[in-house]
């Protein structure tokens, strides 16, 4: 009796804590998203400051005022056209660097095109030579787990084009006052801040008698993105890859097609290449660039570095053949640039292509 | 009442409650994956359709559409059909506290009500918000604005809701950057999350691809090609449309993200003959490798605490989920099951891992893996190449590329691989996605 007594208090007790545990618990679910992963739930809804990371300083990059070349015109798309240099380059000025081109073909090759630089995104501008682009450097010895610390590499490359000032219509680049702006003041918040901005503004909901005035808050229109139309720059891309597609047919350079996931070189692509390696070494003058493209299956990701093994497997076997490798570039698209979009296996085989287009000097 | 009865129902008041912890405590994660939260535990609201004058008509109905959706995929509320439990009411009455308690009678949690007016230039919409909770009128809110923004003004209302309810910013008014085709070019774009009113951003007529948010949602950073041939990495500011070149090696300059605090910019370069991760520091500009392996490695995905990173590496023969910390030390393998599992997205609340995981079926589909690595699951089911995951910032939801539909759109789908939307519409490809982080 009394042992029946004593277990009914018991489950009462368990059923008590039960419940209270319960109640926090469901309260819990509501208040978090999710379980955190090694960070603590933040402690007050809303400062969710709490669990992010470190506040930026909000100062300008340090290093770039000085490296600014004066005088450049600003605003527009950055290398080669206006603006500013690339951040990081390979080109001259790396430590330890040799002008060669091991590895990758030589000088970038002046583009003749013609491409209107209009609006203010501006397209590439390759006028004037460019100058060497790689720079093979020796990477440092390295052990599995060791980190690679590269010098900073300089911002400002004095062989680096430098376009002329060429009129542009309507872009940033006009306005007086502008020049050398300074590379991004980038991320003068955190996006911890910015949502601690967010959470603050919405801490507006006030329990209040009805007949009360309601507390107004304006929507501005417009948006917070610079708006911009396909324009002249457009046109001429799509004219310029097409000439250079018939330039490429009119020559009877062959295109050699993969099998699914692999860049193996088979018995029909090295006929192929057999012909394109004559039609090079019979114009030692011209220069091919082989593109790697992949189907649409896989990563977009992934399928870049499958598409640049495809076309550095053709180069190779080309200048296994015998071919000047200065006359052979490459580049991937991945999946950018199908040449079909359909979703059967023979789009999916005519996609997996490694692709030749004649590039002028 | 004898200590019999007693005994009985104070142990069948404790044996639901025990099973309830239990299983929202060991089978918490299963839990949470399988609906964020099961229907019981969402808050049940209901919306009234904002009244308005004869020109706003459309609008006030449109309105309490987008308000309805926005609180649905909050995974908060539970929307309900207010006819359906019976409730037609159209004006309501702030003194009529009968109606008031009648609600709970109904089920209705939170009533969410007001008015859309049109003044000379602008909408204004007043609402109200009843919480059944503390048996209050709450006041909500006046917005005043042009009629252009009246989705935003129902993003706003909504965010406010799972705010006082959660503690959280909601994701109403969060965006999307993505990739869409245009005659055989493909350029840079941002939506709303719920795929309405896309801006360009891009119109170079070549290939702009793989963008990533700033921390501070101010710049898109992507891979770009110079002269068609050359890549390189490149930062616009969206306001403005201001370029800057970031990173411009040989080879692959591709998959491009910035580390949570923005101090550093990872992405993948195969300037030393293979991809390899590097990482970028955007204030000394300095430059460190931190992988090194004769594979491939690609797709950075920073942990959300910034000290580690997930990534993709073929070093196993074919591409698997790495780990690594941020300095390229402590490498581990993630996943194991299958022969291709690639493009990791650290989930903002540091959970789950999304990736793209290719079944026995050869199939491309979306997959979770613990950081851990010890639960996995595959999300997403049926036809169609997946690519691309990409989180909300509330960790509740994916979006990604998938190619069900024919040709290649964007989908949102709540992390359980539950309530599957398409976003985009028309066109001809659109892909990868990333979702803003605030």
């Amino acid at each position: 009796m009394f042992r029946r007594y004593l277990t009914s208090c018991l489950l009462a007790a368990m059923g008590l804590v039960l419940v209270g545990v319960m109640g926090c618990s469901k309260k819990g679910v509501q208040a978090t998203a999710e379980t955190e992963y090694s960070e603590p739930a933040p402690a007050v809804p809303g400062s969710e400051a709490a669990g992010k990371a470190t506040v930026v300083d909000g100062s300008d990059a340090p290093g770039i005022a000085e490296h600014q070349l004066a005088g450049r015109t600003s605003g527009g798309f950055g290398e080669g056209a206006s603006g500013q240099d690339p951040i990081i380059s390979s080109e001259l000025g790396m430590p330890g660097s040799s002008v060669g081109t091991e590895g990758r073909p030589g000088p970038d090759v002046a583009q003749p095109a013609q491409e209107p630089l209009a609006g203010r995104d501006l397209g590439e501008s390759d006028r004037g030579p460019t100058p060497v682009e790689e720079a093979v450097e020796s990477p440092s010895p390295v052990t599995g787990g060791e980190v690679v610390v590269e010098e900073p590499l300089p911002l400002v490359d004095l062989n680096e084009s430098i376009a002329e000032a060429t009129p542009r219509e309507e872009s940033l680049a006009s306005e007086p006052g502008r020049e050398a702006r300074v590379p991004p003041p980038l991320l003068s918040r955190s996006s911890s801040e910015a949502e601690q901005e967010r959470v603050e503004s919405l801490e507006s909901f006030e329990t209040i008698e009805a007949g009360h005035p309601l507390t107004e808050e304006r929507i501005e229109g417009g948006t917070l993105i610079a708006k911009v139309e396909p324009s002249t720059v457009f046109e001429s891309q799509v004219e310029t890859l097409k000439q250079e597609q018939l330039a490429a047919a009119q020559e009877g350079l062959k295109d050699v097609f993969f099998a699914f996931d692999s860049w193996r070189i088979s018995d029909e692509a090295k006929e192929a290449l057999r012909r394109d390696a004559a039609w090079l070494e019979a114009n030692p003058s011209g220069r091919v660039l082989v593109e790697g493209h992949c189907d649409e299956r896989g990563t977009s990701a992934y399928n870049f570095v499958l598409g640049e093994k495809r076309a550095e497997a053709v180069r190779n076997y080309l200048i296994e053949l015998g071919v000047n490798q200065q006359q052979v570039k490459i580049v991937s698209y991945g999946e950018e640039r199908p040449f079909c979009s359909g979703q059967t296996e023979v789009c999916y085989q005519l996609n997996r292509r490694g692709h030749f287009t004649v590039r002028a000097r | 009442m004898t200590r019999t009865s007693l005994f009985i129902l104070l142990a069948s008041l404790s044996l639901p409650g025990a099973a309830l912890v239990g299983a929202l405590e060991s089978g918490a994660a299963d839990v949470y994956l399988k609906a964020t939260r099961p229907d019981f535990q969402k808050i049940p609201v209901g919306v009234l359709e904002f009244l308005s004058q004869s020109e706003a008509r459309w609008s006030g109905m449109r309105l309490a559409e987008v308000l309805k959706a926005d609180l649905r995929r909050s995974q908060i509320f539970s929307v309900l059909d207010l006819q359906k439990v019976g409730l037609r009411v159209h004006k309501v009455d702030l003194s009529d506290t009968s109606f008031f308690q009648s609600l709970a009678g109904n089920g209705v949690s939170v009533l969410v009500w007001g008015s859309l007016d049109t003044t000379q230039e602008d909408l204004r919409l007043d609402a109200y918000v009843y919480d059944g909770g503390s048996n209050e009128v709450v006041v909500g809110k006046r917005y005043v604005g042009p009629s252009s923004v009246v989705r935003q003004m129902a993003h706003r209302l909504a965010d406010e809701l799972v705010f006082r309810y959660t503690g959280e910013p909601g994701i109403s008014r969060t965006k999307i950057a993505y990739v869409a085709e245009q005659r055989g070019a493909r350029e840079l774009y941002v939506m709303d999350y719920d795929g309405h009113e896309p801006r360009q951003v891009t119109a170079d007529g070549f290939l702009n691809l793989m963008p990533q948010w700033s921390p501070d949602q101010r710049f898109l950073v992507f891979t770009s090609y110079r002269g068609r041939s050359k890549q390189h990495i490149v930062l616009i500011e969206l306001a403005t449309g201001e370029r800057w070149t970031m990173v411009s090696l040989d080879g692959l300059n591709i998959t491009p993200t910035f580390s949570p605090d923005g101090a550093s910019l990872a992405f993948s370069s195969s300037r030393d003959g293979d991809a390899e991760i590097y990482t970028l520091d955007t204030t000394t500009k300095a430059l460190q490798r931190l992988t090194n392996n004769p594979a491939g490695e690609l797709s950075p995905s920073w942990s959300p605490t910034g000290r580690e990173i997930a990534f993709t590496s073929d070093r196993g023969g074919g591409p698997q989920v790495y780990v690594m910390s941020a300095d390229g030390s402590n490498v581990r393998r993630l996943t194991f099951q299958g022969d291709y599992n690639a493009s990791p997205a650290w989930s903002p609340r540091g959970r789950w891992i999304a990736y793209v995981c290719r079944t026995e079926k050869k199939e491309y589909k979306i997959c979770l893996i613990s950081p851990d690595g010890q639960e996995h699951r595959q999300i997403s089911t049926g036809p169609g190449v997946e690519d691309s995951p990409s989180w909300s910032p509330d960790g509740r939801h994916v979006v990604f590329s998938s190619t069900l539909d024919g040709r290649t759109h964007l989908y949102m789908m709540n992390v359980d691989g539950t309530d599957r939307e398409r976003l985009t519409v028309g066109g001809s490809h659109y892909g990868s996605p990333a979702w803003s982080p605030t």
